[in-house]
């Protein structure tokens, strides 16, 4: 017997959003715990360190286009991140990386150019205000005494049901089969917080109505400041962002359109629980002040420059 | 919980989840989230799941095959709270019958705005007769010849989509509402089109209707809304292709 319940019409927006936010996720997210559990597995910390700049700012800019080498979206990069802090990759090194490697890869970019019909002039903009934040916020952060206590922030297991990961009393036979248990356990400590993020998200999509944030934009003057908590409130993924900004530009300034994309891929609702985990309250705070404050300047400047498409 | 319990429930959750992905192809309804553009992909993940749950229950066995007896890990209520929330997603996709993004994830009040307009400036020479040649099929292909600037009004339009009522709109006025997403429904982009019926037709906000009219043109504050003047309206069941 197979169970066919139809929900209520807001019940069912509420739920067909997360179900979908969990639908797109998965695969992005797969991704990521390969990539990590790959990191694990095969990259030591002597090959890292021999890799990476030892100096703060050269260090940052490396992690700031990682995203070119290691092209994983929202979802997949703070799997990979958690990995290469628990290699020795310092924290701000991790978050420069977290923060730009959802704009600053090539399939992003692209999807970008896609959306605005080849206007390069938006996909340049937006590498650069993605940047722009990501580097000032790991530059910033290298400047910040470490976290008193003892354990490295984001590389211990969250706790959740990938914690005990692959325990040294059942070792697997298989360097493969190895690899899927620590992807696995990784797996399950991510999706945790993805599904968290889901839930508000798809709650905050159900109950501010679409016709409300489109309606919005009459308020050019505040637009920047209107759209910068809608792109952290849909929290959309990187590689979708640009077309639903698309949609807005014909109501909002440039300006506007670029800091929404800007900011949805640094501060969203759907990986705020996962960045807690990963990068710690004041990391997390300092993200959200610089990143609002710099996004919102630069928006503003745009659009007194580029008022329109 | 022990271990191997632990990971029995992970390897059911895994396949639950690969479980899920297939009964939404076997069912269509992957399209009610999905952009069809990404099928593949969600399909190569319910593959990628299916493994990693069938690696789960094989870790198993190799302890049983043994290995020596496994700790209980001391993580008992952060489990918990993690299978309970992994369980939220899997029931929603499993157990409801989902439909499409309704006309209230809009709200009703500012809908105008919602419309799909005209570019500013003259309007292009409309010398397309209404020919059952020139007729437009669909949402789609009406917003892409307006993108492309092709003339458009006075053409014949077949559209579906669904009712939205709204209180600035006279009793023979509705909107034709459909989502755009090019990932799924959580990217989704309403596209309105005006539709001007020969008199009420009686249909609630969410109902599926067919549209058959010509392409007009009619001022509402300040923008010149895409409008149908509507020969027949007809109630219809949600189409499979419901979003575009």
């Amino acid at each position: 017997m197979v169970l066919a319940l139809v929900l209520p019409s807001r019940l069912n927006d509420f739920s067909v959003v997360f179900v979908s936010i969990i639908l797109q996720s998965l695969p992005f997210l797969l991704v990521g715990v390969f990539a990590s559990a790959f990191v694990q597995q095969y990259l030591s910390e002597a090959v890292l360190t021999r890799w990476l700049p030892r100096q703060r700012l050269p260090l940052v800019l490396v992690s700031s286009v990682f995203g070119f080498v290691a092209p994983v979206c929202d979802c997949g990069v703070i799997p990979l991140a958690r990995r290469l802090r628990a290699k020795g990759v310092p924290l701000y090194a991790a978050t420069t990386f977290i923060l730009a490697a959802p704009v600053v890869n090539p399939v992003v970019l692209v999807s970008t150019a896609f959306a605005f019909q080849g206007n390069w002039t938006i996909v340049a903009l937006r590498f650069g205000m993605t940047l722009s934040v990501a580097v000032t916020v790991g530059a910033l952060a290298s400047m910040l005494p470490p976290v008193a206590s003892g354990a490295k922030q984001g590389t211990t297991p969250l706790g959740g049901a990938g914690a005990e990961a692959v325990s040294s009393d059942e070792r697997p036979i298989s360097p493969a089969r190895e690899l899927v248990a620590h992807a696995t356990a990784e797996y399950f400590d991510v999706l945790f917080f993805i599904i968290l993020g889901a839930l508000f998200t798809a709650a905050a999509q159900a109950i501010v109505p679409r016709g409300d944030l489109v309606a919005l934009g009459g308020t050019r003057v505040a637009s920047v400041l209107v759209l910068m908590p809608v792109a952290t409130l849909l929290s959309i993924c990187s590689e979708a962002d640009a077309f639903v900004a698309r949609a807005f530009a014909a109501n909002f300034s440039l300006g506007s359109v670029l800091a929404f994309m800007t900011i949805g891929q640094i501060v969203d609702l759907r990986n705020a629980f996962l960045l807690f985990q990963t990068l710690g309250r004041r990391m997390v705070f300092l993200i959200v002040v610089v990143a609002y404050a710099l996004v919102f300047i630069e928006g503003v400047v745009i659009t007194g420059i580029l008022p329109s498409l | 919980m022990t271990a191997t319990r632990m990971r029995r429930l992970r390897a059911a959750l895994l396949l639950a989840f690969a479980a899920l992905i297939a009964k939404l192809f076997v069912t269509g309804e992957v399209g009610k989230y999905m952009a069809p553009t990404l099928n593949p992909l969600t399909a190569a993940t319910g593959v990628v799941l299916a493994g990693m749950g069938a690696v789960e229950l094989l870790r198993r066995t190799d302890h049983r095959a043994g290995h020596a007896p496994e700790p209980a890990p001391d993580h008992t209520t952060d489990e918990a709270l993690t299978y309970l929330l992994v369980i939220v997603p899997l029931a929603l996709g499993l157990l409801v019958t989902p439909r499409t993004l309704g006309a209230s994830a809009l709200g009703g009040d500012h809908i105008v705005p919602l419309l799909l307009t005209f570019p500013a400036g003259p309007a292009p020479a409309s010398s397309v007769s209404s020919t059952p040649d020139s007729r437009i099929e669909d949402v789609a292909q009406l917003v892409a010849s307006l993108r492309r600037g092709d003339p458009t009004r006075g053409r014949r339009v077949y559209a579906r989509g669904m009712v939205m009522r709204s209180d600035s709109l006279a009793a023979q006025e509705f909107a034709l509402l459909r989502y755009s997403i090019t990932h799924c429904a959580a990217d989704a982009r309403p596209v309105g089109l005006l539709v001007i019926a020969s008199g009420d037709p009686g249909l609630p906000s969410g109902q599926w209707v067919e549209v058959e009219g010509v392409v007009s043109s009619q001022e509402r504050e300040g923008s010149a809304l895409v409008s149908i003047n509507a020969d027949r309206v007809v109630a219809i069941e949600e189409p499979a292709d419901a979003y575009l």
